[in-house]
C-alpha cells in the first residue's frame, strides 16, 4: 500500500485547565485518539457540531500545534514528534482556510502582500519578477482582476475574501488544504461559486482536502469521504455513499434526521436528541453520547466503545 | 379575511443606499411565514422598520403598515412601545448579544414581565420559571438564576424566545433564530417554535437564508432580492415550480439540488449595492433570462412574482 | 469565471480615509493648521525671531507688549526682567519644546512597543516580569519620576527628554500590549504563522501594523503631556537650565513680576496653553480618524 499523504493514527490534544486558585487542575480531552487517512486527489470530510474537536483536528494537521498523543504523518515524515526545522519544510505541503473571511487576511496588507508572503518564506530564492507573476496567475485563477491585488481586505465582500484566502493556501503548491468551515458564513450564491473553485482546484492540481463543515448538505456535495466526530473522537466514518445512505452510529442517524431537507420526499422522520454535548471539564464515563442517546443501554455507561468495521463502516458504537 | 400584519410599499433608504424598496407583505393570524433571503436582500432592515426600530439617519417612509387594524406607522412612540414587545415581538439570531450580561436571565425575563403584565415580585418569578419551562429549559429553577454568559447558545436562545412569550404576542418575529446553532439544537428551537406557535395561535414570521428551513416550517414564503419582494407563494408550490429566475437560481445553487453533478450552478454577479442600482428590473444583470424589457422598466409585483416573464407561465 | 469588481472607481486607500475622517472633525483641522504654524515658527526662529533670545536690552528691562502703552516696536511681545526680547525667547522656545516632546515620545514609544509586543506574544515567560517592572513604573507619579531621574543624571536637555520618556513608557508598552493581545486570537495571525512565519516576523510585519492606531493616539497625547512636563521641570529648575529660552524656565523666573509686568507671565503660559490644546485636538481628530475604520476593518 501507498504511503497516503496525511496518516493520522490515535491523534489526541489535552489541555491543562486551571480551575481556580485552590482546585487541582482539569484537562480537556478536545482531541482523544483520531485516526484517518489520506490519499492525494481526495476530499475527506469532517462533521460535527461545537465542541466536537474538528477545530483542534484542523488546527493539529497544519501543524499550529503538537500532538499530545499520537502520530501524524505528512508525506511519511511523522511531524509530531520532528524538530522546528523538519516542520517547517513540510510546512508548504499543507496550508489552511479559514471560516471567517472577515478575519483571515491581514487588514494592513494589500493582496499582493497577502500573497505574497507565503512564497516570500518558503521560496525566498525567487526572485521579485517571477514571484510577481505567479501571483498574478493565482489571483487571475482565483477569479481577481489585476487591480485588485493593491487594493485591501475591507474593500471586498466575503465571497471575493475567501477567493483571496483560497488564492493565498493555494501559493505554495500544498498537497493538502485543510478548509475550516470555508463557506458557514458565506451566502448560498456565493457558497455555489466558492465550491464550485474548490471542485476546479482539485481536479486541475490534485489536491486533497480535509473539508470540516457542519452542513451536511455541503459534505454531500464535495465529500469522498466522512468522518463523524463527537467529543473529541471518531464516532463513525466511512465512504460518503455508504454513510449518508445508512448510517449505523446513532448520533449520525440523528445528525442527518436533524438536517432540514428542501424536498419533502428527503426527510427522515426526526430522532430528537435532547440536551447538549456534555461538558468538556465533565466527561461522562463509557460512550460520551450516552446522555442524550435514544438507544442507550447500561453498558455503554461501562465501556468507551472502539471503533470498529461493521457493513462498510467504521463504527463506534457496542449497539451496531 | 383581513390580514393581521400588513405592509404596502415599504421604503427605508440610509442616505443614498436603498435597503428596502417597495416591500409588500401580509401575515395572517396564526400563519408560519417565511422570508428568505441573501445578504444584502433588506429582509433584517425591513423586519425593524416595521416596528419602528430604525433610527436617523435611516429614512422609514410606506404607504400602509397596519397591525390588528392599527396604523403602526403614524403611531406615537409610547402606543409603539406598548404594541411592540407585547402584540408583536422579535427574537434576534446572536442570542448573548440580545442578553444583557450584567442581569440574571431571570431578571430580563421578569422585565418583560413588570413592563407589559404588571407582575411584581413572587408572581413575577414563578411565571418566568414557567415561561422558562415552556421553552424546555433544562433545570428551569436553577437557571434561572443564571447569567447569559453561564449558559449555551441555545440556551441563551431560549431565554430570549421565552422574553418574547411572556407577553402572549400575536406575532413572533424570529430573524435566523438558529443560524447560530448546531443543526441538533436547531431542529430543538425549530420544533419549539413550531409547538409553541400552534399551541398559542401566534404568527410566526421566520427570516432565513436556510432554504430548507423555511421549506420545513413555513406555510407561505416570501423571497426577497435587493430589498424587494420577489415572489411570494406558498411553499409547496415554490419549491416546487419557481416561478421568479431568481428563485430558481437560488435553488439550483443549493448542493442539495445539484446531487451527483460535480460542479454547482453557481449564480453569477453580486446584489446589486450603493453605486450600481439598475435602472430596470434589479435581477436583470444576474438573469439568465432577462430581455429588453427587463432592463429598461421595473417589473410591480403581481400575482405573487414580480417579474415580466415568469417561468412557467405561457 | 465572472469577476466581480466591488466599485467602478479604486476605493481611497488608508491614508486618504484617515484624512477624510481626520478633516470631519472642524476642531482637529484648526488645531492642526496651528500646530502647523508653531512648528514653522519654531523652524524658522533664528532667521525670523527680531532679536537674539539670549541677548539682554538692559535699556528696556521690562518693556510692556506693543499693544499697551509703553509698548515698543521692536519688542512685540515685550521683553521680560533682563531685557530679552519675549517673543524672540517664545519662538526658540518652541524648538526646545517640540523637540523635547517630539524625541521623549519616540524615546518612549519604541522601546515601548518592543515590550509590549515581546509581553503579548510570551504571555507565560517575559509578560510577567515586563509588566510588573512598567506597573513599579506606573505607581510612581510622573513628575516625580522626572524629578528622579534628572536628579540622578543631572539637568540638560537629553536627560529632561530621558526622564519625561520614563514616565511615558509603562502606558506605552501597556497599551501595545493589549493591543497585540486582541490581535493575536484573529485567525490572519495563524494563518501567517501556517505560512510559515517566525516569532519576530510575526510581532513586526503582521501584527504591528494593526497595532498602530491605538499608539498613534496615545503618542500624540503623550507629546502634549511630554510639553507640559517640561514645563514643569523647567519651573521648578530641574528641566533645561537657564538662559536657554524653555517656557517653563520663563515662568519660574517671571514669578516675582506678576503683579508688575503680568506679560511676562502670561505670553508663555499663553504658549503653553495653545500648544497644549492644539496638540489635543489633533489627537483627538486622530482618534475620531482611526476608530471608525478600526470598526470597520474588526
Amino acid at each position: 500500500m501507498t504511503a497516503a499523504l496525511l496518516q493520522a493514527d490515535d491523534l489526541a490534544r489535552h489541555y491543562a485547565v486551571r480551575r481556580g486558585w485552590m482546585r487541582a487542575r482539569a484537562t480537556v480531552r478536545a482531541l482523544d485518539g483520531v485516526s484517518f487517512r489520506l490519499d492525494k486527489g481526495r476530499t475527506l470530510a469532517v462533521v460535527g457540531e461545537s465542541g466536537c474537536g474538528k477545530s483542534t483536528l484542523a488546527r493539529q494537521l497544519v501543524m499550529v500545534e503538537r500532538p499530545t498523543r499520537g502520530t501524524l504523518a505528512i508525506d511519511g515524515t511523522d511531524v509530531g514528534r520532528a524538530d522546528a526545522a523538519t516542520r517547517a519544510a513540510i510546512r508548504p505541503r499543507v496550508q489552511m482556510v479559514f471560516q471567517n473571511p472577515h478575519a483571515s487576511l491581514n487588514p494592513r496588507w494589500t493582496i499582493r502582500a497577502t500573497l505574497a508572503e507565503p512564497l516570500k518564506l518558503n521560496e525566498p530564492a525567487l526572485d521579485a519578477a517571477r514571484r510577481e507573476d505567479r501571483i498574478a496567475a493565482m489571483a487571475a485563477r482565483v477569479g481577481l482582476a489585476p487591480e485588485h491585488l493593491s487594493r485591501y481586505p475591507h474593500m471586498f465582500s466575503g465571497g471575493q475574501r475567501q477567493r483571496i484566502a483560497i488564492a493565498r493556501a493555494m501559493m505554495t503548491s500544498p498537497r493538502v488544504i485543510v478548509a475550516d468551515e470555508p463557506t458557514s458564513a458565506l451566502d448560498v450564491s456565493i457558497q455555489a461559486q466558492v465550491l464550485n473553485l474548490f471542485m476546479d482546484l482539485q481536479d486541475e492540481f490534485g489536491t486533497a482536502f480535509v473539508f470540516v463543515s457542519h452542513n451536511l448538505a455541503v459534505v454531500e456535495h464535495v465529500a469522498h469521504d466522512v468522518l463523524v466526530m463527537y467529543f473529541g473522537r471518531v464516532v463513525e466514518s466511512g465512504p460518503k455513499a455508504r454513510l449518508f445512505a445508512q448510517p449505523l452510529h446513532p448520533y449520525t442517524q440523528a445528525l442527518i434526521s436533524a438536517t432540514p431537507a428542501l424536498r419533502a420526499a428527503d426527510r427522515r422522520v426526526r430522532i430528537p436528541i435532547a440536551g447538549e454535548p456534555p461538558s468538556p471539564l465533565d466527561p461522562p464515563a463509557g460512550c460520551a453520547f450516552r446522555m442524550r442517546c435514544p438507544r442507550a443501554v447500561a453498558r455503554c455507561g461501562d465501556e468507551v466503545p472502539a471503533l470498529r468495521a461493521v457493513d462498510g463502516l467504521q463504527v463506534a458504537c457496542h449497539l451496531a | 379575511m383581513t390580514a393581521l400584519l400588513e405592509v404596502r410599499n415599504l421604503r427605508v433608504a440610509f442616505g443614498d443606499l436603498t435597503a428596502v424598496d417597495g416591500l409588500d407583505l401580509a401575515v395572517d393570524a396564526g400563519e408560519v411565514l417565511g422570508i428568505v433571503g441573501e445578504s444584502g436582500s433588506g429582509k433584517s432592515v425591513a423586519m425593524l422598520a416595521l416596528l419602528g426600530l430604525v433610527d436617523a439617519p435611516g429614512r422609514v417612509c410606506a404607504d400602509a403598515i397596519t397591525f390588528a387594524g392599527r396604523d403602526l406607522l403614524h403611531m406615537s412612540a409610547a402606543d409603539r412601545r406598548r404594541v411592540v414587545g407585547k402584540d408583536i415581538t422579535i427574537v434576534f439570531q446572536d442570542a448573548l448579544a440580545s442578553l444583557d450580561p450584567a442581569y440574571t436571565v431571570g431578571f430580563q425575563i421578569g422585565e418583560v414581565l413588570a413592563t407589559h403584565r404588571g407582575l411584581r415580585g413572587d408572581a413575577r418569578r414563578r411565571r418566568a420559571i414557567e415561561l422558562l419551562e415552556q421553552v424546555e429549559m433544562p433545570d428551569p429553577r436553577r437557571r434561572v438564576d443564571a447569567y447569559p454568559h453561564q449558559l449555551s447558545g441555545g440556551m441563551n436562545q431560549r431565554v430570549t424566545i421565552a422574553m418574547a412569550l411572556a407577553a402572549d404576542p400575536r406575532l413572533l418575529i424570529a430573524d435566523e433564530p438558529t443560524t447560530a446553532l448546531d443543526v441538533t439544537v436547531q431542529a430543538q428551537i425549530m420544533a419549539l417554535l413550531a409547538r409553541l406557535q400552534a399551541a398559542h395561535g401566534m404568527a410566526l414570521v421566520l427570516i432565513t437564508h436556510d432554504l430548507a428551513l423555511v421549506a420545513q416550517q413555513a406555510r407561505h414564503v416570501a423571497v426577497m432580492y435587493a430589498g424587494q419582494v420577489v415572489e411570494t407563494a406558498p411553499v409547496v408550490s415554490l419549491f416546487d415550480a419557481p416561478r421568479h429566475p431568481y428563485t430558481a437560481a437560488l435553488l439550483a445553487a443549493l448542493p442539495e439540488h445539484s446531487r451527483g453533478a460535480h460542479r454547482l450552478e453557481a449564480l453569477g454577479g453580486v446584489v446589486p449595492g450603493r453605486f450600481d442600482r439598475p435602472r430596470g428590473c434589479l435581477f436583470a444583470p444576474r438573469c439568465g433570462f432577462a430581455r429588453a424589457r427587463c432592463r429598461t422598466e421595473r417589473p410591480a409585483l403581481r400575482d405573487g412574482v414580480r417579474c415580466f416573464f415568469p417561468l412557467g407561465a405561457a | 469565471m465572472s469577476v466581480v469588481l466591488p466599485a467602478n472607481a479604486p476605493p481611497p486607500g488608508p491614508l486618504a480615509e484617515v484624512w477624510q475622517g481626520f478633516a470631519a472633525h472642524r476642531g482637529a483641522l484648526v488645531a492642526l493648521v496651528v500646530l502647523v504654524a508653531i512648528g514653522l515658527a519654531a523652524l524658522a526662529a533664528p532667521w525670523l525671531a527680531p532679536h537674539d533670545p539670549i541677548e539682554q536690552f538692559r535699556a528696556h528691562m521690562l518693556t510692556p507688549p506693543i499693544w499697551a502703552d509703553g509698548g515698543m516696536a521692536s519688542y512685540p511681545l515685550g521683553t521680560d526682567e533682563l531685557g530679552r526680547c519675549i517673543l524672540s525667547r517664545l519662538m526658540h522656545g518652541a524648538r526646545i519644546s517640540l523637540t523635547i516632546g517630539a524625541l521623549s515620545v519616540v524615546m518612549a514609544l519604541i522601546p515601548g512597543v518592543v515590550l509590549g509586543l515581546l509581553a503579548a506574544f510570551h504571555e507565560k515567560t517575559l509578560a510577567p516580569p515586563i509588566m510588573r517592572t512598567m506597573d513599579v513604573l506606573l505607581a510612581l507619579p510622573g513628575i516625580l519620576l522626572a524629578i528622579c531621574v534628572v536628579t540622578i543624571l543631572g539637568p540638560g536637555l537629553l536627560n529632561t527628554m530621558i526622564a519625561i520618556a520614563a514616565g511615558a513608557l509603562p502606558g506605552t508598552a501597556r497599551l501595545a500590549r493589549a493591543a497585540a493581545l486582541g490581535e493575536t486570537g484573529k485567525e490572519y495571525v495563524t494563518a501567517s504563522r501556517i505560512a510559515g512565519a517566525g516569532p519576530l516576523r510575526l510581532m513586526f510585519v503582521t501584527v504591528l501594523p494593526n497595532c498602530i492606531a491605538p499608539l498613534i493616539v496615545n503618542a500624540t497625547l503623550a507629546f502634549s503631556s511630554s510639553v507640559l512636563e517640561t514645563a514643569a521641570l523647567g519651573f521648578l529648575g530641574l528641566g533645561v537650565p537657564a538662559p536657554l529660552p524653555e517656557w517653563g524656565t520663563m515662568l519660574a523666573s517671571a514669578r516675582d513680576y506678576i503683579a508688575r509686568a503680568p506679560w511676562v507671565v502670561t505670553m508663555p503660559g499663553i504658549a503653553i496653553l495653545i500648544s497644549v490644546l492644539a496638540i489635543n485636538l489633533v489627537g483627538d481628530g486622530l482618534r475620531d480618524a482611526l476608530d471608525p475604520k478600526l470598526k470597520r476593518l474588526a
